[in-house]
């Protein structure tokens, strides 16, 4: 088995040229096939002359990168029950016939099967962080196993199951001198989705680093053009902090079935990953079953939550991120950024520090650049400026963003009628609500 | 005060994900579907009223299991054909599906061609700025955009219930009509009624339905509202129907006028019925036209690469979906310079052939759609009922009879 992977991989870094003929001299040592030039033909036992069955479809195993085939699918008489058998019972296969042996053997269960769950279906490429509709499997065959080496994404693999290819082909040859080319993806990088809502095809548990990797964009790119169960069981295998990353880059149409067909508990723990703002944004177009999952939240996570769902989504407290970097202006320099390192992991806005007094007023703010430049036994009054630019929960986003454009700052604190601190709206949480209106 | 709570979240909701339903039904009122009603109402009178009911009876059963796919699965129409019957029937079916598209935008140009004309715009005017227009849309717009654009455009339908209200109907006969089936039964009449069902449940509709269900990602909670969705759109189109008959019943039927297409029947209004009467049937006209031609192409191009696996939809941009924008460009500009370039009597053989794939494919598709809507292993809890499969299959052989009687007709004529 591991010869043959390692004959795999050199072929298919050589590229494959001459599929469905033999590669070497008198006796095929490797032959490539279609899959569709497989399927549907005849099969007979050794000791017989005639085809008893067809090939129906191939079941592999996703043990090594390079998946074998395990076992076959053959449709009998009409009306009768498919045939299944081990892949043991296999002599020769060809796209003409199959010759096998008689056996009692039961056929193992195959871990995914190519026509019913990868040929004409939908397959993530986990490399190209795509969603592909496969064409066509092509499969090596050497030393009678039956391998999967690639799927066939381009308008060849159409063109020949049309049975097109001669005609097209010979047509842009003549016109253009050119030859439609193969366009295909190695099955290492492919992962195939079961329509029991399983994903096969890799290691399970590999997968969830796999997945990791990916850029949350692309993530959602690939949740966004997958079936409803494909959609789920890929959503269900990430970690909660890609979910949370892929989730925030979803299409709000997408964020609600995702979260509507989660399990209320994990969907909670993905909201708690997400910035406040967001959170409150994939809830809010979620009906009544938010509550629901805001009571499985966290205390900390749901109360903010709640304060952002309690003001408008269009004002400066429907978007305002609730956690911001609090000091009180008795405070040394020292002491504010001895506390810094460990607040990033929760705030997103650490460059800006708001002084507060003990009834959470807001006095001033300073930027971490200032705090550098000071000498560490400073009090934070000294150095704050008093001219203070803030905004109030009702302030509406677009009255936000001129104060944006006008000060360029990174983030703009929020204050209550009292002047108490509420929390910070992001530059880029403005932005991306006036992307949507831009894009309306 | 309850009560309100509980119809004020049923009512979210609902806002949620209505949509879909509402505007493929609008659609389907394009200039082909006007023309008809038109025609039926100036030649029948009021007698063919009453085949409005089991029409939207039968849209309904058709266009809701469509919606249900769509959410269940979260795939497009084409995509499951292709999973589960292969790729050499869904290539010959989008290619059936394009002409017959092809064939509807351009008896939308048409139609464009003629309301404008009516208010005085020139057609080598009106129909190539409307084309543009329509095509920066989606090559710029959001589909969400989109959808609110359309959503306002089927407001403009109301044109057409004020148009019915003015021309002054004899209520009595037309709730008589409604009601009673008191028709003479000759092939003209048969062939017509056929015309009726034939442009009220096209092809197109079911993927276009399907396809924007998935793109709204209404969850499975939700599916209640999306029925409801599906039957508010085909009651809108029926009532939108049942008064455009009203109105050509009331005016050109009584003074014995006889007309050919919708653009005729606004002509033929104005001396009979008034000069508001005619402008409001023409606008009526023309942004059903202007709303088939937007959402056809988009459809064709959708369907066609869901089922090749090629990527698709308005929220890419050109690089991104270069085969779904090259589609959709060819589908909407092709259409619009048949219909400038063609005199009316090229434009009949054109509508022929259009209708004649309109009429073949619509039984395969919805055989194809029973078959997917009873596979467990696609539907999972959500196959259709005993009930239903037996009222589906009965209004699914029927749909079929008649538009394979269409295209027997059509072909013998």
């Amino acid at each position: 088995m591991e010869k043959s992977q390692t004959i795999i991989q050199n072929l298919v870094a050589n590229g494959l040229h001459n599929k469905g003929t033999p590669v070497g001299n008198a006796i095929p040592a490797v032959v490539f096939y279609n899959l569709s030039d497989l399927l549907g033909c005849p099969v007979r036992y050794e000791d017989e002359p005639h085809p008893f069955a067809r090939l129906y479809d191939i079941g592999g195993s996703t043990v090594t990168a390079y998946p074998l085939a395990t076992s076959l699918e053959l449709t009998l008489h009409r009306g009768r029950p498919h045939k299944f058998l081990p892949w043991s019972v296999v002599k020769s296969i060809t796209t003409t016939e199959t010759v096998i042996r008689q056996t009692t053997e039961p056929a193992p269960i195959a871990d995914f099967w190519a026509r019913r769950d990868v040929l004409d279906d939908q397959v993530v490429d986990v490399s190209g962080a795509q969603v592909l509709r496969v064409n066509d499997v092509h499969l090596i065959y050497s030393d009678n196993k039956l391998i999967f080496g690639h799927v066939e994404i381009g308008l060849r693999g159409i063109l020949r199951r049309l049975r097109f290819e001669r005609p097209v082909n010979f047509l842009t040859q003549w016109l253009f001198d050119y030859t439609i080319k193969d366009s295909f993806v190695t099955w290492r990088h492919i992962q195939v989705m079961s329509p029991g809502g399983v994903p096969g095809g890799l290691r399970v548990d590999k997968l969830s680093e796999i997945l990791a990797d990916i850029h949350p964009a692309e993530l959602a790119d690939i949740l966004e053009q997958l079936g409803v169960k494909d959609r789920q069981a890929l959503f269900n295998s990430m970690t909660v902090e890609t979910a949370a990353d892929a989730l925030e880059e979803v299409t709000p149409e997408f964020q609600r079935t995702l979260v509507s067909h989660g399990e209320p508990g994990r969907v909670a723990d993905i909201l708690e990953e997400m910035p406040p703002d967001e959170a409150a944004d994939v809830l809010r177009d979620l009906g009544p079953d938010a509550q629901n999952i805001i009571n499985r939240m966290e205390n900390e996570a749901a109360s903010e939550v709640q304060t952002l769902l309690s003001h408008k989504e269009e004002s400066a407290g429907g978007v305002m991120d609730p956690s911001c970097i609090e000091a009180q202006s008795g405070d040394t320099v020292a002491s504010v950024l001895a506390r810094i390192p460990k607040l990033t992991e929760t705030v997103e806005v650490y460059t800006l520090i708001y002084i507060i007094d003990e009834k959470r007023m807001l006095k001033g703010v300073l930027s971490l650049r200032e705090l550098f430049r000071a000498a560490p036994a400073t009090a934070l009054e000294s150095l704050v400026s008093h001219e203070l630019i803030t905004v109030h929960p009702e302030t509406r986003l677009k009255d936000v963003a001129r104060e944006f454009a006008k000060y360029g700052f990174q983030a703009v604190p929020v204050v209550n009628a009292e002047g108490i601190l509420q929390g910070v709206v992001r530059y880029d949480s403005v932005l991306s609500h006036l992307a949507d209106v831009l894009n309306d | 005060m309850d009560r309100w709570k509980k119809w004020k979240s049923h009512l979210a909701l609902f806002a949620l994900v209505v949509g879909p339903g509402i505007i493929t039904a609008n659609v389907d009122n394009d200039a082909g579907g006007i023309a008809t009603y038109s025609v039926a109402g100036a030649k029948y009178g009021y007698s063919l009223l009453w085949v409005l009911a089991p029409t939207c009876f039968l849209l309904v059963l058709v266009q809701e299991m469509c919606s249900r796919m769509g959410v269940v699965t979260g795939k497009g129409l084409s995509a499951l054909i292709r999973e589960r019957f292969g790729l050499g029937i869904s290539f010959y079916l989008m290619i059936a599906l394009f002409f017959t598209n092809l064939g509807n935008v351009i008896a939308d140009f048409a139609g464009l061609a003629a309301s404008a004309e009516i208010f005085g715009l020139h057609r080598w005017w009106a129909v190539p700025v409307g084309a543009f227009l329509l095509w920066h849309m989606v090559i710029k717009g959001s589909y969400r955009t989109i959808e609110r654009v359309f959503f306002v455009a089927c407001v403009f339908y109301v044109s057409y219930l004020i148009s019915g209200f003015l021309a002054k109907p004899d209520w009595r006969q037309a709730v008589h009509g409604s009601i009673i089936p008191n028709t003479k039964w000759d092939s003209a009449t048969l062939y017509m009624i056929v015309g009726i069902v034939g442009t009220t449940i096209a092809p197109w509709m079911q993927f276009y339905q399907q396809a924007s269900v998935v793109e709204k990602g209404i969850p499975l909670k939700h599916y209640r509202y999306s029925q409801w969705d599906t039957i508010a759109g085909a009651i809108v189109v029926t009532i939108v129907c049942y008064f455009i008959m009203l109105a050509c019943a009331a005016t050109l039927y009584s003074n014995g006028i006889s007309i050919t297409d919708a653009g005729d029947a606004a002509m033929a209004l104005k001396p009979v019925a008034g000069r508001y009467c005619a402008g409001l049937f023409a606008f009526g006209l023309m942004s059903a036209s202007l709303f088939g031609a937007a959402i056809l192409p988009i459809s064709t191009a959708t369907s066609i690469c869901e089922a090749m696996g090629w990527e698709r939809g308005v929220n890419r941009k050109f690089t991104e979906a270069p085969h779904y924008y090259s589609l959709y460009t060819i589908v909407l500009f092709t259409g619009a310079a048949v219909a400038l370039a063609s005199s009316k009597a090229m434009l009949i053989p054109i509508m022929i052939f259009s209708q004649v794939v309109n009429g073949i494919l619509l039984p395969v598709i919805i055989f194809f759609m029973l078959r997917i809507t009873s596979d467990k292993s696609i539907m999972g809890a959500h196959t259709n009922s005993r009930w239903f499969n037996i009222i589906a299959w009965a209004g699914a052989i029927i749909t079929a009879f008649i538009s394979i009687l269409m295209v027997v007709m059509t072909l013998i004529q």
